[in-house]
């Protein structure tokens, strides 16, 4: 994975974590306020984030020298 | 030069845009919807953020830094803390809007003679109501009406635009507030209290408003949009649509029950007649005493008895009853069961949760419980004579009545299977947990200690 690509999945972590609270609270009455799931959705972000630091980097270079 | 986020602008333009619809509609009860409605704040927040990260990330542009700080965190939590104080205020019934509001109170008074008609029809919009039956000839209506969110003498151009009538046709005597006949400002709201011949059908109408009907001893019918709704002593039908609700109770019904819509907590006591209740309530359900069968419906429940001369609460996560007249039938998605003191038969399936089962009296009539997760556990009469058929296919089996009951194991299933008397059939089956077949009344702690295995898997 490229390092834009592990840019993007940190960039997007907060704001779905946003809409996710904002809709467990929105649905708490239906469905139950589950704080497991924030806490799903947002270690499986931080998971793909951490994955990506050791990904080597993308130079763009396409395997010129 | 990375670019500022535009989300901060367009958040105060959205929050600017909802006071200045306030200013223009002052009926409109703005802190009301946004303690119900400011989650979607949360929503539109994050996805302007995830349109900005999605558009830098096409540019090209997306930095590597994070673009939430530790300010906007801040903020959030405060949000979610404020907005969740409104919310949970809200919910318990407080309303913002009174506090500071303009307006106006006018007294109604209304009385006219019923004649010979027997049919009462309320044609209301928002405001509580509460509808006596008593030995009268008339009808007798009084109250207040308040008009919020207008100056003293736009309040009176409204109040006298919506009247309260009595009209009179055939054997129908309709009460209206017509308030839909409000096409200015303001927000009109008639808490009223109507007595009304106590043999009369009644059929009521409203959009947002508590009800309160008592002793009536015809027909109820109930058409609301949102509302609390009491009915007590009905001496015939009584039918309730309500499209939202926080507690619909209804005590000393003679005739049928119909209960349509959504809501939260429902509370049946003393009902005679048939009970319906089909619809969807998240709240806590409490039935006592129902004569006749139920029928409770619900997208993740359907429950039917023939009788309740005893208690069944139902809440999510729970469903117990005690005293049940059968054929009992339950089909539900998690919940954990228990039934205590039913007769005749029982058919019983949950996706998720334990059921437990304490019939008590013999002889047994055919027992039928599956789950796909969650123990399984019977504790059955020791005189009880019954033919035992039990599975799981990962947990363990427990067995109480000895030799008769044969207990196989393979692997991770185990099943008990066998005869003790000559009685009825009891079929329990489960995906994982245990399941166990026990004699009411024995030493749970030394039956723990011989035949609880050492780890349950459920």
């Amino acid at each position: 994975m490229g390092a834009n690509e592990a840019n993007l999945i940190r960039a997007i972590r907060w704001p779905v974590t946003m809409i996710t609270l904002g809709c467990l609270f929105f649905l708490h009455r239906s469905a139950g306020f589950n704080v497991g799931v924030l806490l799903i959705v947002f270690g499986v972000l931080t998971l793909f984030a951490r994955g990506t630091v050791n990904a080597p980097p993308d130079t763009g270079q396409g395997g010129k020298r | 030069m990375r670019r500022r986020s535009l989300t901060g602008p367009i958040i105060l333009i959205l929050v600017g845009a909802a006071f200045l619809m306030y200013n223009l509609r002052p009926d409109i009860q703005l802190l009301d919807l946004m303690s119900e409605y400011w989650p979607l704040l949360l929503i539109a927040w994050g996805f302007l953020r995830l349109i900005e990260v999605v558009v830098d990330y096409s540019r090209g542009t997306l930095s590597s830094t994070p673009r939430v700080g530790g300010g906007e965190v801040v903020l959030i939590l405060f949000i979610c803390f404020i907005g969740w104080g409104f919310l949970s205020l809200h919910r318990l019934g407080f309303r913002f809007s009174p506090i500071w509001e303009t307006g106006k109170e006018f007294t109604v008074s209304k009385q006219e003679p019923v004649g010979q008609a027997k049919r009462f029809v309320f044609e209301g919009g928002r405001g509580n109501i509460r509808i006596t039956g008593g030995d009268t000839t008339d009808i007798v209506v009084s109250g207040r009406k308040s008009v919020r969110g207008v100056q003293n003498a736009e309040a009176d151009r409204v109040n006298d635009s919506t009247p309260l009538e009595i009209v009179k046709d055939g054997d129908t005597v309709t009460v209206r507030t017509n308030q839909d006949r409000n096409s200015g400002g303001g927000r009109i709201a008639e808490d009223l209290e109507i007595t009304i011949p106590g043999g009369m059908n009644v059929d009521a109408r409203g959009s947002d408003g508590d009800y309160d009907v008592s002793e009536m001893r015809g027909n109820v019918e109930l058409h609301i949009e949102a509302s609390d709704v009491r009915l007590n002593n009905i001496g015939g039908n009584a039918r309730v649509e309500l499209q939202s609700s926080k507690l619909v109770r209804a005590v000393d019904v003679k005739g049928d029950l119909d209960l349509q819509g959504r809501g939260s907590d429902v509370e049946l006591e003393n009902i005679t007649g048939q009970v319906t209740i089909n619809g969807s309530y998240d709240g806590r359900l409490d039935f006592k005493n129902l004569a006749k069968p139920m029928h409770f419906e619900s997208p993740n429940t359907d429950l039917r008895v023939a009788a309740l001369p005893g208690e069944i609460t139902m809440s999510l996560g729970d469903l117990t009853g005690n005293n049940l007249v059968g054929p009992v039938h339950l089909v539900t998605r998690s919940k954990d069961v228990k039934f205590e003191d039913f007769t005749n038969s029982l058919e019983l399936e949950t996706d998720r949760g334990d059921i437990e089962l304490l019939p008590k009296h013999v002889p047994l009539a055919k027992i039928e419980a599956r789950s796909r997760s969650g123990q399984i556990s019977l504790a059955l009469p020791e005189k009880a004579a019954f033919q035992l058929t039990a599975s799981t296919d990962h947990g363990e089996a427990v067995n109480d009545f000895g030799a008769p009951i044969q207990k196989e194991s393979d692997g991770k299933s185990a099943s008990l299977k066998g005869t003790v008397g000559q009685g009825a059939t009891i079929h329990m089956v489960t995906g994982r947990g245990t399941v166990s077949v026990r004699k009411a009344g024995a030493d749970s702690e030394d039956r723990d200690k011989s035949e609880k295995p050492e780890k349950a898997e459920t």
